[in-house]
């Protein structure tokens, strides 16, 4: 009974792990066609808005985050 | 990043989903530099889960490195600079997506280095020569109207930044529209409203103020928590009711958090 329950617990947590590591990675692939920012309004900057299609030939940090 | 590998041409720009006033009433008690987006929606797009997310875009547009911001890979900034132009951060500078040849490169790369206004003498030059093809005429007035889109750009937000009471932002613009085009109807008439910004009472205050938070700042940043803060709190208390009294206010009020 004990084995049996310690083989059940063992099984669970290899589950668990496993259905941590297999959900969805996180960020994009590298080597992807790099999205548009689609940024609404741009604070500190002045002239033509920010978009990867006004940035091709610099390379860009972009930096996802919140006021939280 | 953005100290260390800015001058090397790496562009830092920080983008939330957040609604703007949420993302400028937070700017304002942090003193953050880097252009920084709010109502972006391109979280889902790049796969962001959990933020803040990091991802590095190589000169041809590509995703070169993806992850958190606390690991980011030097490496990977080191090959993504390789090849990669620098931005000019100078916002009279007008890139231009195709090559242009002949009697307009010349002006052409004025615009792109950010003279626009030297530029236009050119281009209205060859504009008006007999000599000049009918291609050279139509290419002329094509690049002319590009620099009066960026102009009415610059003054428009020149004049949105003057409404929110961030006047010496928008006096830096007009006084570099007013320098770059002197001579010409633009910079006269940016002259013009610098002229008139300055001489309006409740403007000049808003400038008075924002002045003395610059050198506040300047000043707190090299002194111990106490005396920083007194600084800030003595232009939060005398420039009262200005931009800049508010956002000193905002300031201590983050600091005291």
């Amino acid at each position: 009974m004990k084995t049996l329950l310690a083989i059940g617990f063992v099984a669970l947590g290899t589950l668990a792990i496993a259905s941590f590591k297999g959900s969805a990675p996180e960020g994009i692939a590298v080597g992807a066609e790099a999205p548009p920012l689609n940024v609404k309004t741009w604070f500190n900057h002045i002239g033509r808005p920010l978009e990867l299609d006004n940035l091709g030939g610099n390379a860009v940090l972009v930096e996802f985050w919140a006021t939280w | 990043m953005h100290d260390e590998f800015g001058s090397q041409g790496l562009v830092v720009v920080a983008v939330s989903d957040e609604d703007s006033k949420l993302v400028s009433d937070y700017l304002d008690s942090m003193g953050i530099q880097i252009p920084v987006g709010s109502g972006s929606t391109a979280g889902s797009a790049y796969g962001v889960k959990g933020i803040p997310h990091s991802v590095l875009i190589d000169p041809q547009g590509k995703v070169a490195w993806s992850g958190s911001p606390y690991s980011i890979s030097k490496g990977a900034v080191k090959e993504a600079l390789k090849g990669a132009k620098k931005r000019s951060t100078n916002f009279m500078a007008i890139p231009l997506e195709t090559e242009v040849t002949g009697r307009l490169a010349a002006p052409a790369k004025s615009m792109a280095a950010g003279n626009p206004g030297k530029a236009l003498s050119s281009l209205r030059a060859i504009e008006a020569d007999a000599k000049s093809t009918a291609e050279e005429k139509t290419e002329a007035q094509t690049l002319i109207a590009s620099i009066d889109e960026h102009v009415q750009l610059l003054n428009g937000q020149a004049e949105s930044f003057v409404k929110a009471r961030d006047v010496l932002k928008g006096l830096t613009v007009i006084d570099a529209l007013a320098k770059e085009f002197a001579g010409a109807p633009i910079g006269d008439a940016a002259k013009t409203r610098a002229e008139a910004i300055r001489k309006d009472e409740n403007l000049a205050k808003e400038i008075v103020a924002a002045e003395a938070f610059a050198r506040a700042q300047e000043q707190a940043s090299k002194l111990g928590s106490g005396k920083a803060k007194a600084k800030l709190q003595e232009v939060a208390d005398k420039y009262k009711g200005t931009r800049a009294g508010d956002r000193a206010t905002a300031m201590l009020r983050t600091k005291k958090n």
